[in-house]
């Protein structure tokens, strides 16, 4: 459509923050005051908040040393125990966060994948 | 002012969506602006890098529980928002703590509201634990309805019940709420901000471009009212 005459409004400025927004008032951030990671991730960790990063245990620094708290336990080889009863595998794609939960929760309580999922079932009462 | 954190550990709540919105409209309006994508799909990141859109929005992305802190500290902008992952973990209780103001988006589900009900209370609990070296830190956080009907549409139950409940269980919450609308998807889609999808012809555009309005400026009007507030000698 033409505009020859400036009379149809541009789509830009129909489209453009309005006018009032005033934000120099807002200075740039400052620098965050230093926090106690070891508390923080202490208050976080009753309300699921746990590490979803492997980190190698090897390049732990200090830095590291606050998600360590929260992070399970080593992981370490566990004994496979012979079972009696027939069992079937199942092989399961999941997308990474859920994934991650699922890992994390499984080492939390200390169990391998299949009975982290019985207790899952258990819990919900299938 | 202001590192403003976007969590809700339930995935798909709009928290991405919300960080766009609200980063590029500031941007385009003149402030300095950086977003850290700390979700590990990194969709901001890739916004950026693979698109063509000339807002001047800084991301940065690779943020991790190892080095938020590092990486915030170098940030001079006005406004940093966090866009983080929709799952609970160190990286986003760390944020929260970190932050200045946090958005909380929830959609009108049980699952997505259960799980803001997560994040609700890790800022209460991490303002607590910030208080004990500095009482005067506070965390204030906002519940932002996202994907409601667009106005004149019929609202469902749930959102009903859920807005009642945010009233009666006193939960901070924006007045405005970030509606479903096709030009909020095509942002990602296209790759561009909603301001340079005018050519794209996506949806209704204007009455996106207006709801987005509304909440920058109820964004910005909460943040100079809590800013107020901190320190009231200075106004």
């Amino acid at each position: 459509m033409s505009n020859k005459f400036g009379l149809v409004d541009d789509p830009e400025d129909q489209n453009s923050p309005r006018p009032s927004l005033d934000l120099s008032s807002f200075a740039p951030v400052k620098k965050r005051a230093p926090i106690d990671l070891v508390e923080v991730d202490a208050a976080a960790a009753p309300h699921g908040f746990v590490s979803r990063e492997s980190v190698p245990s090897s390049i732990v620094t200090d830095a590291h040393s606050a998600s360590a708290v929260a992070r399970p336990a080593a992981t370490h080889a566990r004994r496979r125990l012979a079972r009696a009863e027939p069992s079937r595998s199942l092989a399961v794609r999941m997308v990474v966060p859920e994934y991650d939960r699922f890992v994390a929760y499984a080492d939390r309580h200390q169990l391998t994948y299949h009975e982290a999922i019985k207790k899952l079932l258990d819990d919900v009462g299938e | 002012m202001p590192v403003i954190a976007v969590s809700n550990p339930k995935g798909g709540a709009g928290k991405s969506t919300t960080v766009l919105l609200l980063a590029t409209y500031l941007a385009q309006s003149g402030a300095s602006v950086c977003v850290l994508d700390a979700d590990p799909n990194q969709p901001i990141m890739d916004w950026k890098e693979n698109g063509e859109s000339k807002t001047t929005l800084k991301v940065v992305g690779g943020i991790k529980e190892s080095n938020l802190m590092e990486v915030l500290d170098e940030q001079n902008a006005q406004f940093v928002f966090i866009d983080l992952e929709g799952t609970a973990s160190v990286l986003v209780s760390r944020s929260i703590a970190m932050a200045d103001f946090v958005i909380i988006p929830v959609q009108a589900s049980a699952v997505d509201v259960r799980q803001a009900g997560k994040a609700i209370r890790a800022v209460r609990d991490e303002e607590k634990v910030a208080q004990r070296s500095n009482p005067l830190r506070s965390i204030p956080y906002r519940v932002l309805m996202t994907r409601t009907p667009a106005p004149g549409a019929p609202v469902s139950s749930v959102q009903r019940q859920l807005e009642a409940e945010l009233v009666e269980a006193k939960i901070p919450r924006f007045r405005t709420s970030l509606a479903e609308r096709l030009a909020f998807k095509a942002i990602f889609v296209e790759r561009l901000t909603l301001a340079e999808l005018g050519e794209h012809k996506v949806g209704n555009l204007g009455a996106a471009y207006e709801n987005l309005h509304d909440l920058v400026d109820e964004l910005i009007e909460t943040l100079r009212e809590l800013d107020r507030k901190r320190y009231p000698n200075e106004q």
